[in-house]
């Protein structure tokens, strides 16, 4: 978990550079309301060691932008611990991601206080791309929102996320192929879904990998051990559909982002999809 | 590094192998009580009877060792290595069988071997792969055959004797000693050790000790002693294990594809699994699981504890087995005695 930790490092950075030391504070207190809510669950501080819930805070604090008000941090942060996590039983035996689960509580809870404006350009690519009405890609695509190939600002972070991830691929704490199937998902359904720039089309595959929150969720979110499937074939299922309901949502939904809605309803197939891959190896 | 403490003086006579007969050589490994020193223990006797009985064609110094933090055959081949490769000579000697192999697992030792000019004697070097020691995975690797479960290596022509047990024979056919002391690993440090030192010796604290490797060790209950198959002491790393985060890891890593998350859940639960009892039988404790863990959980004791529990639920099927059909015999004896005593009664009354 420390190399977790370290792996985020680079994207917390960019964050601050670019929205400013309040994005700390968006950190700091869904981290410490996670920690209070994980010793406040389990009574004793051994089970901040595992490190599970400092990376729940810190993953939600990721999401949640930098002028959220504290007290839905609060709220993410303990739903994600107290009800993702220690209602199921704790550690290892939640069934639905802890930091998506707190994430969309108060994504569906607050939606007016959570969604993204940034605060360079007012509202983000993503967001623009939701409610634009009829205008082409190409005449959204000259705003401010936009950067040199993707979402502007979350370019960058996006960047920073794919070095982190690509450190965990290389210290061995994640395999290299959820990633890369998660963000294959993304990219074959942007390239169906993309028409050549009409007033319907959702930008390109890169644009797409570069916008929102997709390398945060592709290394971050859908690798957590716990709510992903530890077989080969429900592990490819499992990202590839993470990635194309992601995709999916961005397109046909009022929401500009669905890594968190993704996730969580894929974690909903883990079962199915750990069933499948065990009677495949035990036929074999 | 290795200082041998003082020995008790040959107990038999030193032998000159090169002329002596195959049997007074196995005599001599069997009265000096030599067995597998690799950890399974089996009479080395046994085994070069069976080799001889079947004939051989490959005699295999198996110096792979590949359980996680122990280098003891690694010590002994570098300062050892001319007595080891005698073993081999008197082994194949004993068998009548030329194709010597080496097999190690990691650089340095094989390139001892090639500055030590020895001719007759291959060295081949595998990958260090936990599950590469065990022999039968070795003999694959070396000669891509694969020895059914049913029979042993020797009686396939292949004889696979671990570095130390070569060194023994060494020892007690050439010199004369029968053997006393191994090099064990003991808390990462190599050194010779006595056999029958009890495991309390090494310890400092009250910490748990492990008799074998951190990961392939079992746990000591306050009586363990060193004998000529331990090749490690170790810590009991227990206090630091986390809850299973279902990575599956475990299940990636094992050499025999075995399902190895489900059957801790299995064991974790109330009420195991019966259809996992195969998986426990098959697996071989090479300790993969264990190292790769990322929650540090103990996988190779829960595993062990379902291979009891396992072998204990046969026996007792097998005892209530037993037991219904004495029931079905006593019943069925007792009314064909009925049946009996009433046609008599009937036939009184007819009569």
């Amino acid at each position: 978990m420390v190399h977790v930790m370290v792996a985020l490092l680079p994207g917390i950075a960019v964050h601050v550079a670019l929205a400013g030391w309040q994005t700390l504070v968006v950190i700091g207190a869904t981290t410490i309301a996670a920690l209070v809510t994980e010793i406040a669950c389990t009574r004793s501080a051994r089970d901040l060691a595992d490190g599970s819930a400092t990376v729940t805070g810190l993953l939600i604090g990721l999401c949640l932008p930098a002028s959220t008000l504290w007290f839905v941090c609060l709220v993410a942060a303990i739903i994600a611990v107290a009800i993702a996590k220690h209602a199921f039983g704790g550690l290892g035996n939640n069934v639905f991601n802890p930091a998506m689960a707190g994430y969309a509580a108060v994504l569906l809870a607050y939606p007016a206080l959570v969604v993204e404006f940034d605060t360079v350009s007012g509202a983000t690519a993503l967001e623009q791309l939701a409610h634009r009405g009829s205008t082409t890609i190409e005449e959204v695509s000259t705003t401010q929102a936009f950067g040199a190939f993707g979402a502007a600002n979350h370019e960058w972070v996006n960047l920073a996320f794919l070095i982190g991830g690509l450190y965990l691929i290389a210290v061995r704490v994640i395999s290299p192929l959820l990633p890369l199937c998660v963000i294959a998902g993304i990219g074959i359904t942007a390239f169906l879904l993309d028409d050549g720039g009409s007033s319907t089309s959702h930008g390109s595959p890169l644009f797409n990998w570069f916008a929102g929150g997709t390398m945060l969720s592709a290394f971050f979110i859908a690798t957590d051990p716990v709510t992903s499937p530890s077989n080969r074939v429900g592990i490819v299922v499992y990202a590839l559909g993470i990635g194309a309901l992601a995709m999916l949502i961005r397109k046909y939904s009022s929401w500009p982002d669905g890594f968190a809605f993704a996730v969580l309803l894929a974690n909903c197939f883990v079962p199915l999809l750990e069933r499948i891959g065990r009677t495949r190896t035990s036929t074999s | 590094m290795l200082e041998r403490t003082t020995r008790p003086p040959p107990e038999y006579e030193p032998l000159d192998w090169s002329s002596a007969a195959p049997t007074s050589i196995l005599a001599r490994i069997d009265e000096a009580g030599i067995v597998g020193m690799g950890g399974a223990g089996y009479p080395t006797v046994s085994k070069l009877a069976s080799g001889l009985h079947y004939g051989t064609e490959h005699v295999v110094a198996n110096g792979v060792e590949c359980e996680p933090g122990v280098h003891a055959d690694r010590s002994l081949m570098r300062q050892h290595l001319s007595q080891v490769i005698e073993g081999l000579h008197i082994v194949g000697h004993c068998l009548g069988c030329d194709q010597l192999t080496l097999a190690v697992a990691d650089r340095e030792t094989y390139r001892i071997f090639q500055s030590s000019d020895i001719a007759d004697v291959k060295c081949e070097i595998v990958s260090d792969h936990p599950a590469n020691g065990e022999e039968r995975t070795l003999i694959k690797s070396l000669f891509d055959q694969t020895i059914p479960p049913s029979a042993y290596p020797s009686q396939h022509g292949i004889v696979v004797l671990n570095v130390a047990t070569l060194f023994a024979i060494c020892e007690a056919v050439r010199d004369g000693y029968r053997p006393t002391d191994r090099v064990v690993t003991v808390l990462d440090e190599d050194r010779w050790v006595d056999v029958n030192t009890s495991l309390s010796a090494f310890c400092s604290d009250e910490s748990q000790m492990r008799l074998g490797s951190v990961a392939t060790g079992t746990i000591d209950r306050g009586d363990a002693t060193i004998d000529l198959t331990t090749n490690a002491v170790a810590h009991d790393r227990g206090k630091l294990t986390r809850a299973c985060i279902h990575c599956g890891w475990c299940d990636d890593v094992c050499p025999r594809s075995l399902p190895v998350e489900a059957m801790l859940r299995s064991q974790q639960s109330t009420s195991p699994q019966d259809d996992l009892e195969p998986h426990f039988d098959a697996c071989f404790e090479c300790g993969a699981c264990v190292v790769v863990c990322p929650s540090e959980i103990p996988l190779l004791d829960w595993i062990r504890q379902g291979k009891l529990e396992a072998s204990a639920r046969r026996l007792k099927q097998r005892a209530l087995k037993r037991f219904e059909r004495r029931n079905q015999r006593l019943t069925q004896h007792l009314s064909e005695e009925t049946d009996a005593r009433e046609a008599r009664i009937r036939t009184r009354h007819e009569w």
